[in-house]
């Protein structure tokens, strides 16, 4: 399954950060903090010159109750390993945060330029979004697995009609895992094994039974040595120990799950 | 209506948003001001854009705003329609809704307090009016006008900046009203 269609420079840059955890460039914030989102995200730009979203900005909630950072990266090189379109992600210590601001914070790469949020480009939904039929519906199935709660957000998806390359790229990007994992699966066992899917995003997309099975399928089989490794290297400041074991236990459990917890809200899933 | 506090956004469309001046294209300014029991907004935006400043952006920027004014005009509609008159003026009304949405290549600036004082032959629809206009040019033109001091409604910017805006770059502009919840009791 590859439902990616980044830029061919972002995927190299995804193929490293994949093999990476703590970003060990300097990152100098660009312009304000974005006012009035809950984690105050802000636009970064590193020394080498990529580019990113870094968030949490903020201390609230702390991280031992939240952490946010740790989810978007683990949802990243999940997504990449499965070949589904999330920007890739390192965990960023801000050695220089001031007292209100997070110290542990993640930089999403920012996947490709002219981005416009679902809510710009929903005035031409009839032209996209049979376009995005297969990858919003393998999408559903990685978010109902991590627990997602965040999807229902005309900003959290990126589409770009990209006719610079030729042929013509649809670039799709789904972002913000923050709520995801421990959100809710810290709170106790009972959470992860609550077997509620997330449904197909944006609203009104055609559901491809096709692209779902094949991701019910990758999710299935996603090696466990694996999905240890993604979630074990998370360091201990951006992550608790009880966090990390509700990770592991959530994404095991709910990976044996999953096809049920897709049958239930999508009937006719083989 | 009060102008001693009006909410100002710019709405630019920048390619990449982590390097946000370059190729940077200023689309419209909007004002914001309270009046008894409804918004007033006033938007000045570019009526179309040109060839080049199209193939910047990808088909659906290309598609979606060709023309800004009118654009904006429909964003700002919709907000306020889907809002129906639950914004709070105090918290950035509409202009606020407007920033968190449109914050990656299509850029609504977070509204920021203002205050303009009009002139004696004008009314205060008219100095926020002459306001945006003026405000909307020097964006257009990359000159900065110091929005810490009051903003005298007829000499924001010196009468020579509105020839410096190319013929290409004709504005349109336009206001809306809408209810809005009451003001907070004090």
């Amino acid at each position: 399954m590859n439902l990616r269609t980044f830029p061919p420079q972002v995927e190299q840059l995804a193929r490293q950060w994949r093999g990476e955890v703590l970003t060990s460039s300097t990152w100098t914030q660009v312009g304000d903090v974005i006012e009035h989102f809950e984690s105050e995200p802000f636009f970064v730009r590193s020394s080498e010159g990529e580019t990113g979203l870094a968030k949490p900005g903020t201390v609230e909630p702390p991280v031992h109750q939240l952490p946010r950072a740790a989810h978007e990266k683990i949802a990243s090189d999940l997504a990449f390993d499965l070949g589904l379109p999330v920007p890739p992600v390192l965990l960023w210590s801000r050695s220089g945060a001031g007292p209100k601001q997070q110290r542990y914070a993640s930089i999403s790469a920012l996947a490709f330029p002219r981005a416009n949020p679902w809510a710009m480009a929903a005035r031409l939904s009839s032209r996209l979004l049979p376009r995005l039929a297969a990858v919003a519906s393998a999408m559903a199935v990685f978010d109902s697995w991590v627990a997602n709660a965040d999807r229902q957000n005309d900003g959290n998806l990126l589409v770009s009609e990209d006719d610079s390359v030729s042929p013509p790229v649809l670039r799709v990007a789904y972002l913000d895992f923050a709520n995801s994992l421990a959100y809710r699966w810290g709170k106790g066992e009972r959470w992860w094994k609550w077997e509620e899917g997330v449904a197909c995003y944006p609203d009104g997309v055609p559901w491809d039974v096709r692209s779902m099975a094949l991701a019910i399928g990758e999710i299935e089989r996603f090696p466990p040595a694996t999905l240890r490794e993604i979630v074990n290297r998370i360091p201990g400041s951006f992550l608790s120990e009880q966090h990390r074991t509700a990770i592991r236990e959530g994404l095991s459990y709910r990976q044996s799950r999953i096809r049920g917890i897709m049958a239930s809200m999508y009937p006719g899933i083989p | 209506m009060s102008l001693d506090k009006v909410w100002l956004s710019f709405v630019d469309y920048r390619p990449d948003p982590a390097t946000p001046e370059k190729d940077r294209i200023a689309l419209g300014c909007i004002l914001e001001a309270r009046a008894r029991r409804s918004g007033l907004f006033s938007l000045a935006g570019r009526v179309s854009l040109t060839e080049p400043e199209l193939m910047i952006m990808d088909r659906i920027g290309r598609e979606t705003l060709v023309h800004p004014a009118d654009f904006l005009r429909q964003q700002l509609r919709e907000v306020l329609d889907r809002a129906g008159g639950a914004l709070s003026f105090e918290q950035g009304g509409a202009l606020r809704q407007l920033s968190q949405v449109h914050r990656w290549s299509l850029y609504v600036m977070p509204p920021r307090l203002i205050r303009i004082e009009r002139h004696l032959s004008q009314n205060n629809t008219q100095a926020l009016y002459s306001a945006t206009g003026q405000l909307f040019i020097a964006r257009m033109l990359g000159r900065d006008v110091s929005l810490d001091r009051t903003l005298r409604a007829k000499q924001i910017i010196p009468e020579d900046w509105r020839a410096q805006v190319p013929p290409a770059w004709q504005i349109a502009q336009s206001s809306l009203s809408a209810p809005m919840e009451p003001r907070a009791q004090r």
